[in-house]
């Protein structure tokens, strides 16, 4: 018998096990942050322990670093703290070398934390206003994989863009 | 095991949403970067067409845009929606305006979520009720959201009913007093509405039952009346573009509302705001910003819980 009124005020603790076994032991209310951890969460049953194979270590802490953050806010929702959370934020990505952004980026995908994503992919956005395709290529380590004449093909189509 | 990172491997959605941060010019220029960045610009589901910020005018404009869609609409089968539309294009006559009806066209015939419809004309074009840009909004039950800019509307009778639309926001619409009252009341779902520096009418009517927030901002001098009996509003935001004498807002059917703010707006006497904080019992949060107040003013609310006040003209004393 599940006695759903049982719910007490004493924080629940998840462990989160990242690919190279590295552990965090985290409130369930910064964890949930993450939609993935906490459709996890709300399974019946579900175990305190979620092991997490595509996400290292090093880029689950600072993700979780950020759910912190946010979810501390969260509880007195005042507007002061949004500013000081845009401030977070902002010190949280500008120091972030092409590497760490996508790892970042690809945990706060799978991870589903919809909020991170959205600063990220601006974080990335601002990085690609205003610069040549080369330079593009060149700030995120792209291979140009088009076949000969294709990309030649894109200019030609879009010449405006390139001008 | 150190294979050098690219975020050229970032997943399709993940581009999607960085591509939308991006203005055309540089969201091209980063699908022209790798095979992944191309594919996922073509299949992107997010269409923003400006005349303004092209190099294309007039008929050009439209076969830009259309070969654009083309090329979605050919990667892009049945099942894949199109998330939103915005076009701003210089509509001048009925040419011009079918060519801009027919990209609405492939947008609603995807299952579009959001309409962004503006003309950067030097005059606005008319639209009558019988137009068939109606009933192609109308039939289009994915619709959410729908803005209209700079247009003129001159509508006899009521529309089709845009029954799924949810948010509805008008900018600068020249429409008589008959007509908003047949535009409004063909959006039987609607939400959020914003009407902001419209003209043409002296009295804006707002009924919708189901609207929960609204924005006015007026720009006329006398200020048009205002007059909201939805009883399911929650958020009221009145702006002026000039400061002048608060106009005449009646929001007394509207027992819910909890948030209100004012911008812009002048208040007579000492007791001209607490007047109409009586209409609202249950108001937690109220702002008050560049308004032009007698010395003192006096707000008394038992309910309140934010009070702010933002660059007043005034010494401001009060408080509960």
């Amino acid at each position: 018998m599940s006695s759903s009124s049982t719910t007490t005020t004493t924080t629940r603790l998840l462990m989160l096990k990242a690919s190279d076994g590295v552990t965090f032991e985290v409130e369930e209310a910064v964890a949930t942050k993450l939609g993935a951890i906490n459709n996890m969460v709300e399974e019946e049953g579900s175990e305190d322990l979620i092991c997490l194979p595509n996400v290292n270590g090093k880029f689950l802490g600072m993700v979780l670093e950020w759910c912190k953050k946010h979810a501390n806010n969260n509880t007195n929702s005042d507007k002061g703290n949004d500013e000081v959370n845009k401030w977070w934020d902002k010190e949280f990505v500008m120091d972030l070398d092409q590497n760490t952004l996508y790892h970042l980026l690809m945990a706060a995908d799978y991870l589903s934390g919809t909020e991170l994503v959205d600063l990220l992919t601006e974080k990335v956005a601002s990085m690609i206003r205003g610069k040549k395709v080369e330079e593009i290529r060149e700030t995120f380590k792209i291979k140009s994989d088009f076949l000969p004449g294709q990309e030649e093909e894109i200019r030609k189509k879009n010449s405006w863009a390139f001008e | 095991m150190d294979h050098p990172p690219s975020n050229s491997h970032l997943p399709e959605p993940v581009i999607h949403k960085i591509l939308r941060l991006l203005p055309p010019q540089d969201a091209i220029r980063a699908s022209a970067t790798s095979k992944l960045w191309r594919s996922a610009w073509i299949s992107h589901p997010v269409f923003d067409f400006d005349e303004a910020s092209l190099p294309f005018k007039l008929d050009a404009f439209y076969d830009f845009a259309n070969r654009s869609l083309a090329l979605w609409l050919n990667r892009c089968d049945n099942r894949v929606n199109m998330e939103k539309l915005s076009l701003c294009a210089d509509v001048t006559n009925g040419e011009s305006f079918s060519r801009f009806v027919e990209l609405v066209a492939i947008a609603t015939s995807r299952n579009v979520k959001v309409i962004e419809l503006q003309t950067c004309s030097e005059f606005y074009y008319l639209i009558f009720h019988n137009s068939h840009l109606w009933s192609l909004l109308s039939a289009c039950k994915s619709l959410d959201v729908l803005s209209l800019k700079h247009f003129k509307f001159y509508l006899s009778s009521s529309l089709p009913p845009f029954s799924s639309v949810r948010k509805l926001r008008l900018s600068g619409i020249s429409i008589d007093e008959n007509s908003v009252r047949n535009l409004l009341s063909s959006f039987p779902s609607l939400e959020d509405l914003v009407v902001e520096c419209c003209s043409g009418f002296d009295e804006l009517r707002v009924s919708c039952p189901k609207l929960e927030t609204m924005e006015v901002s007026i720009w006329d001098d006398p200020p048009q009346k205002v007059v909201i009996d939805s009883a399911n509003l929650r958020s009221f935001f009145y702006r002026k573009a000039f400061r002048c004498a608060l106009g005449s807002v009646s929001f007394s059917s509207c027992k819910l509302l909890t948030t209100l703010a004012m911008e812009c707006t002048e208040f007579g006497t000492v007791n001209a705001i607490d007047e109409y904080l009586s209409q609202i019992p249950l108001l937690e949060n109220l702002t008050l910003k560049s308004c032009k107040t007698p010395e003192s003013i006096q707000i008394s609310h038992s309910n309140l819980k934010s009070l702010k006040l933002q660059n007043l003209l005034a010494v401001v004393e009060g408080g509960d």
